[in-house]
């Protein structure tokens, strides 16, 4: 950092001392809770979302699933170790490559029942650019991962531990144009969430 | 000196009625929704009341949030750098993209890069910044300012973006599906996504605690342009200061709710670091922001976190129009800080307002929007930057107001004014609120008038 840049933030920073208002206090933030059944809330609010639901009774069930009902024929980036993609997981060192992702898959790693969200990292996407790029996205969810709200959510994460860590709400979506919503704008077009 | 004349600019839009109709009724509809969701949880007010003092709290400490944020975000291998001004700000980008060797720059929305008029600086310079958001894309190849904090081209109509996409990106001009201008927008992203030698956003929330940024979108853009390219650059305004990682859900929860009537926004993205290969950089941005901290009764502005609210319930703004303001910020938060940028050019803004509360009640963080108007407007006066036609206005209610037998005379008076003018007149160019409006049928008697008799009756009644 050069001294100019130095100078300025003494400046700020001295601005701010000089000027700042008398001290108020911090309170805290309750964990305020979502009070619905955790399954039921998640579920309603993922679909309201655009998001997809699938309930399993276990994780070889929904892997199953994945095999029946996704196509070999596409380009599939699968970040679980009990599920092959078509795409080795090391093609994209350079992300931009994963612009040719049709499909992603991956573990989430919690799920709030009060928005239906998902919480993913850049370590259980692998490469996060493929499950941005993708057409449908895949998220694998354990049951016993459900928290009620997302005060209960943030308690559990620890935000320093991933360069990138992300609640995803069902599939992008934009409501620009006269506030017509579509779901599918530039990230995924489609998410579904395996519960199991 | 040339001031920006919201009513005139306003009036335009009032008078395109397809474009005003639709307007409003997205605003409406965003603020209806606004009120169900906040309705479905019972702690809403008590966390708007905890969000305030928390933005409060910050902002009374915020040198030394300022410094635990930086040493956290530097831990977290982040470059930070410190910028006093616009200029500033975008000097430093400026660098940081030519020694990146950078052409091509992908973006996401940022109120504080349009404060800086960042992307015209960097366009001037060689380098292609795309807006990234559909909304912000559209006034971009507009060439206009957005006009809604997160809905950025909400004043357009379908046939607008229609006709500006085939004229831009060679898509059916007579396709104007939303649907269809939304898979073109995407299609021609995709190009730029592929060649982006840097990525750049704001921010929502920054966390001191963790030295990291929350960027709360829903197309997907932002977060393409963070984990795509190898350089990612994020300008954050000083004011955005969080203390604690347990602080972002209360925010994140009020932030879409307040803004479009949505639990949260698609994706709720959190930064803290770049990836391997990656550079990430994090412009601290002041640009006037310490000054208004140091002015007491006008602080509390820099609580706002940009939800838009404010502009989807203001009467005035939802039948005007965005671009009236001819300001980076519009409606009720436009019109209370953008005389703090000049207060010559904006000094009619505060006048677009008519005192209905609703701003103030439907704040997340409870900025004192309504007293904050009236605060400027006394500025105005003293320095001499008001209408003539609004001092006249107020000298003569001043008057009026003085004593209680003036006021009830000048009642008497404007009740005859209106019997008795000939409608032509009342109606006519001379009188402003007839403009859109015809006077009401005067009543016989003035209400202090009518209050008495009744009073009189009352009593002899109680007397019998
Ligand atoms: S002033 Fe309040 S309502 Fe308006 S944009 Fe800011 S936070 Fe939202």
């Amino acid at each position: 950092m050069d001294n100019n840049l130095n100078n300025s933030r003494e400046l700020i920073l001295n601005k701010i001392r000089n000027g700042k208002p008398q001290h108020v206090a911090l309170p805290d933030v309750p964990l305020y809770a979502y009070k619905g059944n955790l399954i039921e809330g998640f579920r309603t609010h993922l679909t309201e979302f655009d998001g997809k639901f699938q309930e399993f009774g276990n994780r070889s069930e929904a892997i199953k699933w994945l095999q029946s009902e996704l196509d070999p024929g596409k380009k599939i980036f699968s970040n679980i170790p009990d599920f092959q993609g078509t795409i080795a997981t090391d093609s994209f060192k350079d992300p931009h490559l994963a612009h040719v992702v049709d499909i992603c898959v991956a573990e989430g790693v919690l799920g709030v029942a009060e928005t239906g969200s998902v919480w993913v990292n850049d370590e259980v996407l692998g490469v996060s650019a493929a499950a941005l790029f993708s057409t449908d996205l895949y998220l694998l969810l354990d049951r016993s991962k459900l928290v009620d709200g997302l005060h209960a959510g943030y308690k559990s994460l620890n935000l320093r531990h991933h360069q990138y860590g992300a609640f995803y709400t069902g599939p992008s979506a934009t409501a620009d144009i006269e506030a017509v919503h579509i779901t599918g704008a530039q990230g995924e077009i489609s998410l579904t969430v395996l519960l199991y | 000196m040339k001031q920006i004349d919201q009513v005139a600019n306003g009036a335009k839009f009032i008078a395109d009625t397809p474009h005003r109709e639709s307007h409003d009724k997205c605003l409406w509809a965003a603020r209806i929704r606004r009120d169900k969701v906040a309705q479905q949880i019972p702690e809403w007010e008590e966390m708007r009341l905890l969000a305030s003092e928390i933005k409060k709290h910050t902002l009374s400490h915020l040198d030394y949030y300022l410094d635990e944020f930086e040493k956290n975000a530097i831990a977290n291998g982040i470059h930070v750098h410190w910028a006093k001004d616009a200029q500033e700000h975008n000097e430093l980008i400026y660098e940081i993209f030519k020694s990146h060797n950078v052409k091509t720059v992908t973006k996401g929305k940022s109120m504080l890069m349009d404060e800086c008029e960042m992307r015209e600086y960097m366009t001037e310079r060689g380098i292609d910044i795309f807006e990234a958001d559909l909304g912000e894309r559209i006034q971009q190849l507009s060439n206009e300012r957005a006009s809604h904090i997160v809905m950025p081209a909400i004043h357009k109509l379908r046939g607008d973006v229609s006709r500006l996409f085939a004229d831009h990106m060679n898509s059916d001009p007579d396709n104007d599906d939303p649907h269809y201008l939304n898979s073109v927008m995407r299609a021609d992203m995709r190009k730029n996504y592929i060649k982006a030698d840097a990525g750049m956003s704001g921010a929502n929330f920054a966390i001191a605690e963790t030295g990291g940024i929350v960027v709360c979108t829903n197309e997907g853009n932002a977060d393409i342009s963070a984990n795509v390219p190898p350089l990612y650059v994020v300008s954050v305004g000083i004011e955005k200061l969080i203390p604690r990682a347990s602080d972002v859900p209360l925010f994140v929860r009020l932030l879409s709710r307040s803004a479009l009537g949505f639990h949260v926004t698609q994706y709720t993205s959190h930064y803290h670091g770049p990836r391997e290969g990656q550079e990430m950089h994090i412009v601290i941005v002041d640009n006037g922001r310490s000054e208004r901290l140091a002015t007491p009764e006008y602080w509390e502005v820099l609580k706002c976190i940009r939800c838009s609210a404010c502009l989807n319930t203001c009467p005035v703004y939802r039948r005007s129009g965005g671009l009236s303001y001819d300001a980076t910020y519009m409606g009720p938060i436009g019109i209370v800080l953008e005389p703090s940028y000049d207060l010559h050019l904006y000094a009619q803004l505060p006048y677009s307002c008519t005192h209905c509360g609703s701003c103030g009640n439907v704040c997340p963080v409870q900025v004192p929007l309504p007293s904050l108007i009236f605060r400027w407007r006394n500025i105005l006066v003293d320095k001499k930057e008001d209408l003539l036609v609004h001092r006249f206005q107020m000298d003569a209610a001043a008057i009026a107001l003085k004593n209680e037998f003036r006021l009830s005379w000048a009642e008497k008076f404007a009740l005859s004014a209106l019997k008795n003018t000939p409608s032509r007149i009342l109606n006519s160019k001379l009188n402003d609120w007839a403009v859109n409006h015809t006077n009401p049928v005067p009543p016989e008697e003035t209400f202090r008038e009518f209050y008495k008799k009744q009073e009189k009756q009352n009593k002899s009644k109680l007397d019998q």
